[in-house]
């Protein structure tokens, strides 16, 4: 339109090239000229038409490769490594805690969950400072302590008979007993009864501990020297399946049956593991205590205080002896992070 | 007509040639290690992971604390180490020796740092290994380890000495003083690509 009117202005102003030709043909030279103009416009919207498309597809495709780098880069969702690291530092710091209040062997379990809930909320004051400087906010509580009752024997020359020397005893018993952990022996290598077949150990006279429950099987262990391998043994029996363990290493004459460890003088018996697997009302009971000799220390949970707890056998003090202890715990941990919110009540049993 | 026609066509040649020197002058930049880019955001995040691995896997088979505890009290100093920590590449431990393999053999570097808390509650740190300063492209993977009043250290040929940390003279104090507990530490691994 802007063409057209622009030739028709100069026709009027008379000094157009439309006017020096024949004024007749003029007209018909104008709309000619005009034409071509409407062509090049048409052009130049083509062209310019063409022009936008490219860009806009330009701007498309440079777009998706921003975005798929941005994909391909970005984290799946918040990232809970860290929480799941604290969980797990608080859990064993937890563990450690509760072994360190039991060894110093305090003399109530009002006294060892005081030191036990101090031990945790100072380790969290350092934990917590640490994890502040990245801008994670971490705390660990106590939620609730679990009683326990520490069994021990420390007077290595002695057997593992009762307090009055009885060989065949229950060591606890009772329905205020509900698990049993941490049982240890270190047994003197000479005191054990010696056998030429495993298969006899059950009938000799050779000790053997019995762990008892309600709701589980019950299982025994048979500790005694075999002849025909010159080792010492363990034979588990747990209910129906007997399984003989060699000692690994007898280190100055004793070697240690590590229950919640599985192994037998640092070598490993899975079967060994499955002695304390006992839930319910549980009883640990000693046969033949006068065929072996050496220390031990278990853990069981129930607390004479809190009924059902029966330590007849044991000492007050001098082996065998019983003291308070602390079975487990309940910490509760929280972790926040910028796009994280946790928390956990994570149980703590010292192996 | 043909003239501007032309002046058009000329124009849209100019404008394609104008466009693809750009492409062209993008693409012959030299691409350097440093240079951000969506892949080595990608190395980052991957080197994060394998730092984070190293740590967490340390911690499981029990090989970090050894190496926080082979201090020489007298030298003040790690066993062997400058006043700056060990500067050619891990210290002499298990866990040193995972870290020479998983990043020094592959042109990766690191730094390793102990970090405590003072008697004054102020955070503080101690280097164990420092072999530069790190790139903006470095990933950082954290470790909160605890200690034990007796932890033994730990002697040059990383046999438990009879000094523990109860009496022993330690970067960081004992936090908690009547209680077994030592105190608690971080561990910070830092890697970048050289």
């Amino acid at each position: 339109m802007a063409d057209v009117s622009r030739c028709q202005g100069r026709d009027a102003a008379g000094g157009s090239e439309c006017r020096r030709r024949a004024a007749p043909r003029g007209r018909r030279d104008c709309s000619a000229h005009a034409g071509g103009s409407r062509d090049r416009g048409q052009l130049l919207l083509v062209g310019a038409l063409a022009l936008a498309v490219l860009f806009v597809a330009l701007a498309l495709l440079l777009n998706t490769a921003i975005y798929t780098g941005t994909l391909a880069t970005r984290d799946a969702g918040g990232d809970a490594t860290p929480a799941i690291e604290y969980v797990s530092a608080s859990r064993s710091a937890g563990a450690d805690a509760i072994r360190s209040v039991n060894r110093r062997n305090d003399t109530s379990t009002t006294d060892l969950r005081r030191a036990f809930v101090a031990t945790t909320g100072r380790w969290d004051d350092l934990a917590s400072h640490h994890r502040a400087v990245v801008g994670d906010a971490a705390d660990v509580s106590v939620a609730t302590v679990t009683n326990g009752t520490r069994i021990q024997q420390d007077d290595a020359g002695r057997n593992f008979t009762s307090n009055t020397t009885a060989s065949d005893w229950t060591v606890v018993e009772g329905s205020g007993v509900v698990a049993v952990r941490s049982m240890r022996f270190t047994v003197d290598n000479s005191t054990l009864t010696s056998i030429d077949d495993a298969g006899n150990a059950t009938a000799e006279t050779v000790f053997h501990v019995v762990v008892d429950s309600t709701t589980g099987t019950t299982r025994t262990a048979y500790i005694y020297h075999n002849t025909s391998s010159g080792n010492a043994e363990v034979l588990v029996d747990d209910g129906g399946t007997e399984t003989a363990c060699p000692v690994g290493s007898v280190t100055d004459g004793t070697f240690v049956v590590d229950v919640s460890n599985a192994s037998l003088g640092g070598a490993s018996c899975r079967e060994l593991g499955t002695l304390d697997d006992a839930e319910g009302d549980v009883s640990v009971e000693y046969g033949d205590g006068t065929a072996a000799g050496g220390t031990y220390t278990m853990v069981v949970e129930g607390h004479p205080t809190d009924g059902g707890v029966t330590l007849s056998e044991l000492n007050p003090s001098g082996s065998p002896y019983w003291t308070d202890a602390i079975y487990s715990a309940n910490l509760t941990v929280t972790y926040r992070t910028e796009e994280l919110d946790y928390e956990a009540t994570v149980e703590v049993v010292p192996e | 007509m043909a003239r501007a026609q032309a002046h058009t066509l000329e124009a849209v040649a100019a404008a394609l040639i104008l466009v693809s020197s750009l492409v062209f002058a993008l693409q012959v930049t030299a691409v350097t290690p440093l240079t951000g880019s969506t892949s080595s955001q990608h190395i980052e995040n991957q080197q994060a992971a394998v730092a984070e691995g190293v740590l967490a896997s340390a911690a499981d088979t029990g090989s970090l604390t050894p190496t926080l505890l082979y201090w020489n009290e007298s030298a003040e100093d790690w066993h062997g180490a400058s006043e700056d920590g060990y500067v050619r590449g891990g210290p002499p431990t298990a866990f040193g020796a995972t870290l020479n393999e998983t990043f020094l053999d592959r042109g990766i570097v690191f730094d390793l740092t102990l970090y405590y808390v003072d008697d004054e509650g102020d955070r503080q740190r101690v280097r164990i290994v420092d072999l530069g300063e790190p790139s903006d492209h470095a990933s950082t993977a954290r470790r909160t380890v605890t200690l034990a009043d007796d932890d033994p250290l730990r002697d040059p040929d990383r046999s438990a000495s009879d000094t523990t940390l109860a009496n022993a003279s330690y970067p960081a104090p004992d936090a908690a003083p009547g209680q077994s507990l030592y105190s608690v530490v971080e561990v910070e691994l830092v890697v970048w690509r050289m």
